[in-house]
């Protein structure tokens, strides 16, 4: 075991995440259980956001799971297991979607058959209408921007991780996640509808 | 605090408002904000984006997945138990004659592919669904599974684990869900036709945790016409 190894298994001996990485390791199969339950919507949702496809994203968050199931022994602590879990999970969307834009009419056709709810549920039909145009308009927005301004923008603003996660994931310095955040947003704000044009807008 | 021609720059702005500055730079963003109305104006436009991303919620994932995930995680256990197998037994042959290594690796190639189209062919076998709908376990003569630890059907042994069926290893998707018995003692397929083979049984024997129910079953639907057979 090289030195860098035995530190970090030091650091996580007193965390949660460390019984759970042992016990997988051992075979116990509540450990890999316990792993799902805690991230099957994070990563489901981030595929979700970087494919534009339901189908997709399913078929992408089943990889992403086989590879943690695979590779878990080899988590290191030296960062958190959520953000190792964000970092497999955009990793493998990036290799898996390449060059590949986001199919968002498919996302629209989904939505309109039922298979993907956009917004909350609880509401009057007529406003999760609304909610669910003016969803699908940010998702048509993000879909405009370079990869890496989407990537910073949807794991802040929708995904809620901060700088320091980000940098994390992404494996890239916070001087540059404050940057991607910034332009990404910036082009949002140009490319979503002015404050009372929401509603009649295309 | 960065700054671009005097003025407050938008990395700043954009840090601002998701609470990532520190004390100081805090203080001086809100100075900035109180003189410069261009600046207040750019924070109202990071600000109208956050409301827009506001609106997009989180979704949840398919019933199926974690059922789709389990599946899928047992038969690639099963399929690295092969390769290890054939790896280890092709390293101990190379080592005393390279040709009877190749020779033995075109050999293990095959059996590979047939082992994997067997175990194809087994997963679709495994889709046979056991969970009952909910409203049928509360009808007086219906079979409710729900506290059934093992259950026998067309020969098949699935046992309960958690709240999942499995089927020698094989996890059955819980969407998979079928009527299998009416109250009148009718087996009943309703959005599986690739199981009519295993669903349309004119009797059935249904073992639960011993207890041995013979059912009538129904016969499948009449195929309509083909297109072929309507245009002559």
């Amino acid at each position: 075991m090289d030195q860098d190894a035995a530190i970090d298994l030091r650091a996580l001996s007193s965390t949660p995440e460390l019984d759970l990485v042992e016990r997988h390791r051992y075979g116990d199969p509540d450990a890999f259980d316990e792993i799902y339950r805690r991230f099957e919507s994070m990563v489901y949702n981030l595929c979700l956001r970087m494919s534009g496809s339901a189908s997709d994203a399913e078929d992408l968050a089943q990889e992403v799971f086989l590879r943690i199931h695979r590779h878990l022994g080899r988590f290191n602590g030296r960062s958190s297991l959520k953000t190792w879990v964000y970092r497999v999970t955009l990793n493998l969307c990036r290799s898996k979607l390449g060059r590949k834009r986001w199919p968002m009419r498919t996302l629209k056709d989904e939505d309109d058959e039922g298979g993907v709810e956009l917004v909350a549920t609880g509401r009057g039909p007529e406003d999760r209408a609304v909610d669910r145009d003016a969803a699908r308009r940010v998702l048509e927005a993000l879909d405009e921007l370079p990869r890496k301004f989407r990537e910073a923008v949807v794991l802040r603003d929708l995904e809620d991780l901060s700088y320091e996660e980000i940098a994390e994931v992404l494996g890239v310095r916070i001087g540059t996640v404050r940057s991607r955040i910034s332009r990404g947003r910036d082009r949002l704000r140009r490319l979503l509808p002015p404050p009372g044009d929401e509603e009649g807008a295309p | 605090m960065s700054r671009r021609a005097g003025k407050i720059d938008a990395e700043t702005l954009s840090a601002y408002l998701d609470g990532e500055l520190a004390a100081d730079e805090v203080r001086g963003v809100e100075a900035a904000l109180e003189r410069e109305p261009s600046a207040r104006r750019q924070l109202d436009g990071l600000r109208r984006v956050s409301t827009h991303m506001r609106r997009v919620q989180r979704v949840a994932p398919p019933s199926t997945l974690q059922q789709d995930v389990a599946r899928r995680i047992v038969l690639e256990g099963r399929h690295t138990s092969l390769l290890d197998r054939v790896e280890s037994g092709l390293h101990r042959v190379g080592g005393e004659s390279p040709m009877l290594a190749m020779f033995a690796l075109v050999i293990s190639l095959a059996v590979i592919v047939l082992v994997f189209a067997q175990a194809v062919d087994r997963t679709r076998e495994a889709l046979l669904p056991v969970r009952f709908e909910d409203s049928l376990a509360d009808e007086t003569d219906a079979v409710d599974l729900r506290r059934a630890r093992q259950v026998i059907v067309a020969g098949r042994l699935f046992e309960r684990r958690g709240d999942l069926w499995v089927e020698d290893g094989i996890f059955v998707p819980a969407d998979r869900v079928v009527q299998l018995a009416s109250p009148t003692g009718q087996i009943l397929l309703e959005r599986h036709p690739e199981l009519r083979g295993v669903a349309y049984l004119e009797r059935a024997r249904l073992e639960i945790d011993g207890e041995v129910l013979d059912l009538l079953g129904t016969p499948p639907p009449a195929a309509p016409p083909s297109a072929d057979a309507a245009d002559g």
